[in-house]
């Protein structure tokens, strides 16, 4: 792995080396492992499955997403047996009836027209049977032909592009990791009112409770001498963070992520369930 | 004199989506896990490995990043996962430039300074610092390990490190295989 133009720091460096032993490492060793810590060695293989759905959605929209799945890379077109047997039966029909009109012979024009009739009538019975198939197999209803309600809200908000949306989700969490809470708010709003799950749900962070006591503890081992005053002042500091939390401004954004398409959101917002009401703001 | 032939072009969309689609198990693992050995939290803009994963994926089938027809899917996606990591450490600055005005009197242009400020600082150096210092302390027990973390923070691979090390090829190995899942557990 090679990005010279990239400014190499100690991690960096360290994260090569173990990469280079990752690639070396014969799958089933890493199998093995993975086992070892998830008790299943497929854990780490299906988490990739999951991402790779939510980055196909990504590119090419909910409604193909759910239309062309990964499993259909494999195979261009897929249906039930019985389906194909019947369009089979179709076809075979036609060319029974082919063989009938070529066996009279009146007039050679006529059976080119009846022909072509019988080929137009087959080519439409497959569609219908194309159609009735994917009707069936995308559920009940036949949303997966109408465009994604993200789709349309995102023409209604602002535009912005991946970059710019990419550089307002990195930025807020860049502000939250300095604990600029405010600040990592009003960047990464801008990302989540184009309808960005990725966004929202790091907007919702802003004021989960829960995120906000793990980034109040985790600024705590910087601390490099402990004295009556500087714990004062981390624990100032710590109330101060957890005080910007707001379990309804949370569950706002992390039910519109979840609207998104985020699964992330759906964890976060069961697990804000267990905070008392009592304690929402 | 004839002139040298044309590079292959890259791969297809089509062909991209057969090589992802027929990752392995082993294959799909080994994203994951590099993908968490580029991600240090705080230092660059992911908090899980699989947004890293994620943005990869979504670039790749895209058709924003070439896939060089010589190149071998793992090291490929490794490279991409390693880029954009690398992307988002250097370019947030650059791109939030680009969006907002410094001089732009917005809430926003207040952000944008705030975190400009922030990166001028040298924060992340000091966490990077911290976050070595906290890997050296996990093999205190094994100053061999020691050493071979040592020569791999600063840019000694393959053979040189192994001879560095002073260690048989199968100490070496195994050795690295324990660093190796010493981090994976410590960074999980």
């Amino acid at each position: 792995v090679s990005n010279k133009d990239v400014k190499q720091d100690a991690l960096d460096n360290l994260a090569d080396a173990l990469t280079e032993d990752i690639l070396n490492t014969p799958d089933d060793e890493l199998l093995r492992e993975v086992e070892e810590d998830y008790g299943d060695p497929q854990a780490l293989a299906r988490k990739f499955d999951q991402i790779l759905e939510r980055a196909e959605k990504q590119v090419f929209g909910a409604a193909a997403s759910a239309q062309v799945p990964s499993s259909v890379l494999n195979s261009p077109i897929s249906l039930p047996g019985e389906a194909i047997r019947w369009v089979r039966g179709i076809f075979d029909l036609g060319s029974r009836f082919s063989v009938f009109l070529s066996s009279l012979r009146p007039h050679t024009l006529a059976w080119s027209a009846t022909a072509a009739v019988v080929i137009l009538v087959q080519a439409a019975v497959l569609i219908a049977v194309l159609v009735k198939e994917q009707g069936e197999s995308s559920g009940p209803s036949s949303a997966a032909f109408e465009p994604a309600p993200m789709q349309i809200a995102a023409d209604a908000t602002r535009k912005l592009s991946d970059a710019e949306i990419a550089a307002f989700v990195a930025g807020g969490r860049q502000l939250m990791v300095a604990g600029d809470i405010r600040n990592a708010r009003l960047v990464l709003q801008q990302a989540a009112e184009a309808d960005n799950a990725t966004a929202a749900l790091e907007l919702g962070a802003t004021y989960d409770p829960f995120v906000l006591q793990q980034l109040a503890a985790r600024q705590r081992p910087y601390l490099v001498e402990s004295s009556p005053e500087s714990e004062r002042i981390i624990r100032d500091r710590e109330k101060k963070v957890v005080g910007e939390a707001s379990v309804e401004q949370a569950r706002w954004w992390y039910e519109k992520a979840k609207d998104l398409g985020s699964t992330e959101a759906a964890v976060r917002l069961e697990r804000l369930r267990s905070v008392p009401i009592e304690l929402w703001r | 004199m004839s002139e040298p032939s044309p590079p292959p072009p890259p791969l297809s969309e089509a062909e991209i989506h057969k090589e992802i689609a027929s990752l392995t198990a082993g294959e799909r693992t080994k994203l994951i896990k590099i993908a968490r050995h580029y991600l240090w939290k705080g230092r660059i803009s992911f908090e899980e490995p699989d947004e890293l994963v994620q943005e990869a994926l979504v670039r790749v089938l895209a058709g924003k990043r070439e896939w060089p027809r010589d190149l071998s899917k793992l090291r490929f996606l490794a490279g991409v996962i390693k880029s954009i990591a690398g992307d988002r450490k250097r370019g947030l600055g650059q791109v939030l430039k680009r969006t907002v005005p410094l001089n732009e009197e917005t809430e926003v242009g207040e952000a944008r300074r705030g975190l400009m400020d922030y990166e001028g600082t040298e924060a992340r150096g000091v966490a990077a610092k911290i976050d070595v210092e906290r890997i050296m302390a996990l093999f205190e027990d094994d100053p061999s390990a020691q050493k071979i973390l040592m020569l791999m923070v600063v840019d000694t691979r393959g053979e040189d490190l192994q001879q560095a090390s002073g260690l048989s090829r199968t100490e070496y190995e195994s050795k690295r295989t324990k660093i190796r899942r010493r981090i994976e557990k410590f960074k999980t």
